[in-house]
């Protein structure tokens, strides 16, 4: 399904494919495409915490990445702010930038460690043209005491930092710009669980006192339901599910969401053990199915559910209830529970 | 009769300025057929603690203290340690790409230590090695035995990974952190293994982790690490329960719960600001940073003048249920 075009949204990713091409396997072979998004569609409005979460190799990172515009779709558009990122003029897209940051997941490699922090943090204002150093440094300090680090540290390099610190700061780099959107892909997963808390809570205020929205890639179910409104999970390059997150965790429908919300551990050692009986050694072993092909819904063999009909065609994204009120104002930005999956797992859905 | 006891082990890095300890005094015991959940943070020691007992410090680090497992194995020579390693104490690393060497096949490398250890020939021990592999939920008619690790999916080399650790029938296995490069439905996979080759064999079992939840549903003690020493120890059960040290009961409340049903706390944490995680301010001490003291003072919310300068000893709060503190929590958490 594409959404309509709309102004209102801050970003709004429309039907986008990305193609990668897979190593030949002989030497006078073709190479194959392997599609890593698969007709991706979403909208993030401005100040909203957005969530993507699926296992690893579903797209999640390519889709920050071609958000980010590092990465050109063949086909689809993205649109922020009200421009197509992707046919705009390089001079155009430097400008549009500014309103467009990023986090990354490693903060030892995402730090150069010969740059002091001051440098680092003022990287991104090479976009505002040439700005006197009075200004440049007073930018710095305004955007290291925003992450709760002194103005002092600014001449100090990475090594000095844990790494908390360094996430700070690279939170830092990506706030001096101003942004609308910060696209934040796994950021606390290389942190230790007692500095995890501090950065999201981090994240939280800076949500709260300069309107940014969040694109929130994570693999870790518990964190994105604690700091996101929104979530799509991703299989193999579709949006497989796509709900407010209180939604999505109270009544998850995609098969695939329940077996990926089944499987985080939970740290109450009374809880029974019944339901890990099922995950057995023989279970799930095939290679994973390749999204390439064409027919089928891709969790298809891995679905306990599956039936012929899940094999043969593709599930499409579909409104889980249409009921008269929610018809009725389908013109508003109600944003509701789809999910892809010809059998969804508590409501049949009325389409 | 504990399969293994350790007594006051302490590891301390030698340097030109002096000896640090790194690791400092830990007392544990596992029983036959017994899993042991080992909890902390980056730096804390836990892996260090693996090293030590299986044998494998650096040059410049020396243990001190007794690792009777069977016999004491830090006064073993090299040759000894070399009969017990893969074949009595079997090792699940964290990293399967790193584990596994790229330019063998599986089929060998598992073959490889029923060879040094079992006296088998070439055929008897890749005959073995695929029956182990079978046993792991790699069959041949699926997963030829001459398939390089790069072949195979992150969850099938670790599975891989399991095989060579069991391939000897050891009767401990250390499992360093074995699904943290995993995905969530793969951890729960090779958890699951983990668990039912342990159980059959009746080994015992030393996991290793950060993660409270992967201890909570896989293992029946813990001991909880930090900066070097251990400051909770007890059944896992007990120690969830209490969360009697200020540490334990942090790093539990630091994690966002899943689970948490309540919508209200919910739409507060989506619309606005109030709902924060708790979290333990500060951050872990570095190793030359450890003084004589409760390394956890400084971020302690209970902390007094007495926990800056005495390190505080492991106190018996009940039966099977241990912390270092001197304030620990008494309430149920």
């Amino acid at each position: 399904m594409i959404p309509e075009k709309n102004t209102n949204h801050l970003l709004q990713i429309r039907n986008i494919v990305r193609e990668y091409r897979l190593p030949r396997q002989q030497l006078f072979g073709t190479t194959q495409p392997f599609r890593a998004l698969d007709g991706v569609s979403l909208m993030v409005n401005p100040g909203e915490s957005f969530g993507i979460v699926g296992e690893s190799g579903c797209g999640k990172s390519t889709l920050a990445r071609t958000v980010m515009a590092l990465e050109a779709p063949q086909s689809g558009e993205i649109i922020f702010q009200g421009q197509n990122l992707h046919s705009v003029s390089t001079e155009e897209l430097r400008r549009m930038r500014h309103g467009l940051q990023m986090i990354f997941q490693d903060p030892y490699g995402s730090l150069d460690p010969r740059h002091s922090v001051e440098q680092i943090v003022a990287e991104p204002l090479s976009l505002l043209g040439k700005i006197t150093i009075e200004k440049r440094q007073e930018l710095v300090s305004t955007a290291l005491d925003n992450v709760g680090l002194s103005p002092a540290d600014a001449n100090k390099f990475p090594h000095q930092f844990s790494g908390g610190q360094r996430q700070r700061i690279a939170i830092a780099r990506a706030l001096i710009t101003k942004p609308a959107l910060i696209v934040a892909d796994e950021p606390v997963s290389a942190l230790d669980v007692s500095v995890q808390a501090q950065v999201l809570n981090l994240m939280l205020d800076l949500r709260e006192q300069h309107g940014l929205a969040y694109l929130f890639i994570s693999h870790d179910l518990s964190i994105v339901k604690h700091m996101t409104t929104k979530v799509a999970v991703m299989y193999t390059g579709k949006v497989v599910e796509t709900a407010p997150t209180i939604d999505l965790f109270n009544h998850a429908q995609h098969p695939y969401t329940r077996a990926l919300m089944a499987a985080v551990p939970r740290p109450d050692p009374f809880l029974e053990r019944s339901d890990r009986s099922r995950t057995s050694r023989s279970q799930q072993l095939d290679i994973s199915p390749d999204s390439t092909s064409g027919s089928g819904c891709s969790y298809a063999s891995r679905c306990p559910f599956a039936e012929d009909i899940c094999r043969n065609e593709n599930p499409v994204l579909q409104n889980l209830q249409t009921n008269s009120a929610m018809a009725a104002s389908k013109e508003t930005e109600q944003f509701v529970h789809q999910v892809a999956c010809f059998r969804p797992l508590d409501f049949v859905s009325s389409s | 009769m504990n399969l293994l006891t350790v007594n006051n082990l302490s590891v301390c890095l030698e340097h030109k300025s002096g000896s640090i300890n790194i690791l400092d005094q830990l007392n544990f015991e596992l029983e036959k057929g017994q899993s042991l959940g080992i909890v902390g943070e980056s730096g804390c020691g836990k892996s260090l603690m693996a090293f030590a007992v299986m044998g494998l410090l650096p040059e410049n680090m020396k243990a001190t203290g007794e690792v009777v497992f069977g016999r004491n194995l830090l006064d073993l020579a090299e040759k000894d340690l070399c009969q017990i390693r893969g074949n009595k104490i079997g090792m699940i690393f964290q990293e399967p790409m790193t584990a596994l060497n790229p330019v063998l096949s599986i089929g060998f490398q598992v073959a490889e230590s029923l060879r040094l250890h079992k006296n088998l020939s070439r055929h008897q021990s890749q005959q073995q090695a695929s029956k182990v592999l079978d046993r792991v939920g790699l069959p041949a008619n699926k997963f030829s035995r001459a398939l390089f690790p790069h072949q195979l999916s992150g969850g099938q080399r670790q599975r891989v990974v399991i095989a060579i650790a069991m391939a000897c029938e050891p009767e401990l296995i250390i499992a360093d952190e074995p699904t943290t490069a995993l995905d969530v439905t793969i951890q729960e996979q090779i958890l699951a293994l983990i668990a039912e080759l342990v159980s059959e064999e009746n080994m015992a079992l030393m996991l290793i982790t950060h993660d409270l939840g992967v201890v909570a549903e896989n293992t029946d003690q813990m001991l909880v690490m930090y900066a070097g020493r251990i400051i909770e120890k007890g059944s896992t059960k007990n120690v969830f329960q209490h969360l009697s040290h200020p540490y334990t009961r942090g790093l539990f409340a630091s994690i966002p719960d899943a689970d948490k049903h309540d919508n209200e706390h919910f739409l507060m944490s989506a619309s606005s600001h109030k709902h924060r995680l708790p979290t333990i301010p500060g951050r872990v001490p570095e190793y030359w940073e450890r003084s004589t003291a409760c390394a956890f003072a400084d971020r302690c919310p209970r902390a007094k003048a007495k926990c800056s300068s005495e390190i505080p000893h492991e106190i018996l709060l009940r039966a099977g249920h241990s912390t270092a503190c001197f304030f620990p929590y008494e309430e149920k958490s």
